[in-house]
């Protein structure tokens, strides 16, 4: 068995910050880190905008701006937790800079800001568009300065609890199928968001609620597992998210005649039930609407979203200069997870936090403003590891109970011998088209849940191989991935 | 140093050569050796072939009749030649056994081997350019 | 439009060579590769094997060989290849751990013994703000800095083929961000490594590596490492300099 002083689950922005912080603070700790991909592959990547915080280069900006902005935008945000993001990110994004992120930058060498919707002042540092890859990239670079351990493709199987305590984690690794049971003094859940559950998604393939589900089975309840957020720019068949700020500069929406049906200055959630609405009369084509910027300038687009003409290209092979862009509502960030103080501490459980887009502490209220998440996974996670540290040297290793590993091959074995008739990719196909913004009702998703739940327990799965079977792991993650879509749709009739 | 250990970010612990070695020098003088062929080669042919001396170029009486005739700059420019393509060639050579083998034996082995050829072809053509004068 | 696809079937465990296998997909105007590869998970053989991530390229799971070049899966679009058979491989020069998937332990060791991360003299400012950096500074790292190690350009190299040692684009290209960060004054200690026998000095300007999905040029940031190694070594290094520089423009 594997000993670490600290485990965290997930290589993302908020995993490494937090285990980075911990390392820094206390240089003797051992901590560690167990990813399902490589760390540089995390799914906090796809992050493209920029990280809110009030440096106030660009504009006369300040931290009370934007508190009130974070405030007007979430409704029911937590605002001691906003007091204490909008207070910390600047520091946060410094720290960033000093680990030698490459922002873009202002003729005065300072960090530029960019303006975001929602944003009463120009707030986003952003290093290109590809801000979320250059954080993971940066602190990646600083794992490997401090020397912390890293396992690469093991798949976490669940937590391991002995009554109210966390004892770490059993992990499955992806090559050999071997069961692990990492023992921790603190565990750290940084798993993630669970947008795999919606048919399109912004997010990674690898973003499966893993955390999610894990704190299910424990038996430790999650929160505002409803606060789904959706964007009306979804480059149609990936859903990549086009940058909101060509509606404001003037970009069109048109539907199958071409026409324009909606006031694209409105606010987004109009717009994406315009989209919705469109499609769903009959007007769209194959289930998307045209985006136009054929009238913007190519130099302004390539200066403000220059992902735009790689999207096009890439996974709509037209060129936006003359054609038009393919796009549908997208989901884009789940807010639900694991309900945690501003330390990131699980209330009930002894030696357990969360962190990044598992954890909830009700920093976004019921939306995330952009640029807010990359801002909060980095300032929560960051109190997170300084909370650890302190307490580390009082924590001692619990004992590991012996169905932990007994338990975790039991799942595998039972997964690799099913020979049911239904088909995986099926399952998961359903399951997926069942959430979206343009889903049925959230009473049908329970019960569709419930029969989508029943057929997984009749799936075959063919792949015996122990060798990287990517059919096993997607079995596993759908498995999960169906808990969290009870607790989603649970949760969405509640609100009702 | 010459191996680094990386446990922290890979599965299995991995050993990454970092070998201080000759390449900056050697680099920088096959690029010099390189400038050095291109000037001393076209003046070698003009030696051989367009002096329009009475005896035919590619015999040692024609050599030795060039020389008399360039003494200084013969033996300055074919000894140079000389030099500049023995290493271009031999480096080059050495780099092809770099970028096919990591086995430290047999690039000592190849090493020493080329230094002797080298030394060995530049004695040689040396002691003929003294045998011409 | 049908499209026939041509994969490697092999398991480093048992096979010694791989055995192909055929499948057909029907494929729209915005099918990926990468969406292909779903549609056979899904619909014919949940038996293959590969990475996907991001599906937007941003995060480099998904390098494979398609119709023998390396790219992306997941933004590389079927009909945008013109053709109506394509063969897919995994990336080259890496061993193969099953199918499309290969074992990326040495490629991410040598990326880490390229100090990948910012070693600096300059303190940091007293207000505890950023490090200033000029725009022309910031752009000379922008591309390098966006790359997501998806291994395209180390795979693609013939020197990486028969030595493994060799640090490969990749990893040369990390170093060269840092070296050419205005912020970064660990200069002498990057090319040191870099200039290390299985560093820049194996590279002989092929350039297939400069064929990224990233569009860095790979095979040009080697040189201009090599360029500044030896002009550090023959003295005309202007290390202390471009630190100075940095601070005088902003």
């Amino acid at each position: 068995m594997i000993q670490h002083d600290v485990i965290v689950v997930g290589s993302g922005i908020a995993g490494m910050r937090c285990a980075l912080e911990i390392k820094r603070t206390a240089p003797q700790a051992n901590v560690a880190i167990v990813t399902k991909q490589y760390p540089v592959r995390a799914a906090s990547v796809v992050e493209r905008t920029g990280i809110a915080a009030a440096l106030g280069n660009s504009s006369d900006d300040s931290v009370d701006a934007h508190i009130s902005d974070t405030l007007a935008y979430g409704k029911s945000n937590n605002a001691a937790a906003v007091k204490a993001l909008c207070e910390l990110a600047p520091a946060a994004v410094y720290e960033l800079e000093h680990m030698g992120l490459p922002f873009s930058r202002l003729k005065t060498g300072r960090i530029a800001q960019q303006p975001a919707y929602g944003h009463s002042q120009p707030r986003l540092a952003n290093a290109g568009d590809q801000t979320g890859h250059a954080i993971v990239t940066t602190l990646y670079g600083e794992v490997v300065r401090f020397g912390i351990q890293v396992y690469p493709e093991q798949f976490m199987l669940g937590l391991v609890v002995d009554g109210k305590n966390v004892r770490g984690v059993s992990v499955l690794d992806i090559r050999s199928s071997e069961i692990n049971v990492i023992n921790a003094k603190v565990t750290v859940l940084a798993t993630g968001s669970y947008g795999q559950l919606y048919a399109n998604s912004a997010d990674s393939y690898a973003s499966t609620g893993d955390g999610h589900a894990a704190a299910l089975r424990a038996g430790i309840n999650l929160t505002g597992m409803d606060l789904v957020s959706f964007h009306p720019l979804g480059v149609a068949n990936t859903g990549l998210i086009i940058n909101e700020r060509v509606l404001a500069d003037g970009a069109h929406l048109l539907n199958a005649s071409e026409k324009r049906f909606t006031n694209e200055l409105a606010s987004l959630d109009v717009v994406t039930a315009a989209i919705n609405a469109e499609i769903a009369a009959g007007n769209g084509v194959d289930g998307h609407v045209w985006l136009d910027v054929r009238h913007l300038s190519t130099s302004q687009i390539r200066e403000r979203y220059p992902h735009v003409l790689d999207y096009a290209e890439d996974f709509a092979g037209v060129n936006p200069k003359h054609d038009l862009i393919p796009v549908k509502p997208t989901q884009q960030a789940t807010l639900g997870g694991l309900a945690t103080d501003l330390n990131g501490s699980v209330a009930g459980f002894e030696g357990l936090y969360a962190v990044g887009a598992c954890a909830n502490n009700g920093v976004h209220g019921e939306q995330a403003l952009p640029g807010n998440e990359l801002a909060a996974a980095v300032v929560f996670a960051k109190l997170a590891g300084a909370a650890i540290a302190a307490k580390l040297g009082a924590a001692v290793y619990g004992n590991v109970p012996s169905y932990a590993t007994s338990n975790a091959s039991d799942e595998i074995e039972g997964l690799l011998g099913q020979k049911g008739a239904h088909k995986l990719g099926l399952v998961r196909k359903n399951l997926r088209h069942a959430f979206s913004s343009q889903s049925a009702s959230n009473e049908q998703q329970v019960g569709f849940v419930h029969s989508l739940r029943d057929q997984f327990g009749q799936i075959g799965l063919h792949d015996k191989n122990r060798r990287f079977n990517t059919e096993l792991l997607e079995a596993l993650e759908l498995d999960r991935l169906l808990d969290v879509a009870d607790a989603v749709a649970k949760a969405s009739v509640a609100a009702l | 140093m010459v191996h680094r250990d990386v446990i922290s970010v890979t599965s299995r612990a991995q050993k990454v050569k970092v070998e201080p070695g000759a390449g900056t020098l050697l680099w920088i003088l096959q690029r010099l050796s390189s400038y050095g062929l291109l000037l001393f080669l076209p003046i070698h042919l003009y030696f051989t072939y367009f002096t329009k001396l009475d005896t035919p170029a590619l015999t040692y009486e024609g050599a030795r009749e060039t020389f008399r005739a360039f003494p200084l700059w013969y033996v300055l420019n074919e000894g140079l030649l000389l030099l500049c393509a023995l290493f271009h060639g031999l480096n080059g050579f050495r780099n092809v056994i770099y970028d096919w083998t990591t086995n430290s034996a047999v690039r000592h082995t190849v090493n020493f081997v080329l230094i002797v050829l080298g030394i060995a072809g530049a004695i040689l053509g040396f002691w003929t350019l003294w045998a011409l004068a | 439009m049908k499209v026939t696809f041509r994969v490697p079937r092999f398991d480093a465990a048992t096979d010694f060579t791989a055995k192909y296998q055929i499948y057909h997909v029907e494929v729209t105007p915005y099918t990926t590769i990468l969406d292909a590869l779903n549609i056979i998970k899904e619909e014919q053989d949940s038996t293959l094997a590969f990475r996907r991530g991001s599906q937007s390229g941003i995060d480099g799971s998904c390098g494979m060989m398609v119709n023998g070049r390396n790219r992306l899966a997941s933004t590389t679009r079927v009909m945008g290849l013109n053709a109506t058979e394509i063969a897919l491989g995994p990336l080259p020069g890496f061993p193969v751990i099953r199918d499309l998937v290969v074992d990326f332990d040495s490629f991410f060791a040598k990326d880490a013994v390229m100090l990948p991360y910012l070693v600096t003299d300059i303190a940091k400012p007293e207000d505890g703000k950023e490090r200033l950096q000029s725009p022309k500074d910031a752009n000379r790292i922008a591309l390098a800095a966006t790359c997501n190690q998806c291994g395209c350009c180390t795979s693609a190299c013939p020197v990486h083929w028969s030595n493994g040692e060799y640090y490969g684009p990749s990893a040369l290209t990390r170093a060269y961000r840092f070296v050419e960060d205005s912020r970064d004054t660990a200069i002498k200690a990057r090319l040191e490594i870099v200039g290390s026998e299985t560093g820049v000095w194996r590279c002989h300007t092929i350039f297939n590596c400069s064929e990224c999905p990233k569009s860095i040029p790979n095979g040009e940031n080697i040189q201009a490492l090599k360029r500044k190694i030896m002009l550090n070594k023959i003295g005309l290094g202007r290390i202390e300099v471009k630190v100075a520089r940095t601070e005088a423009t902003v």
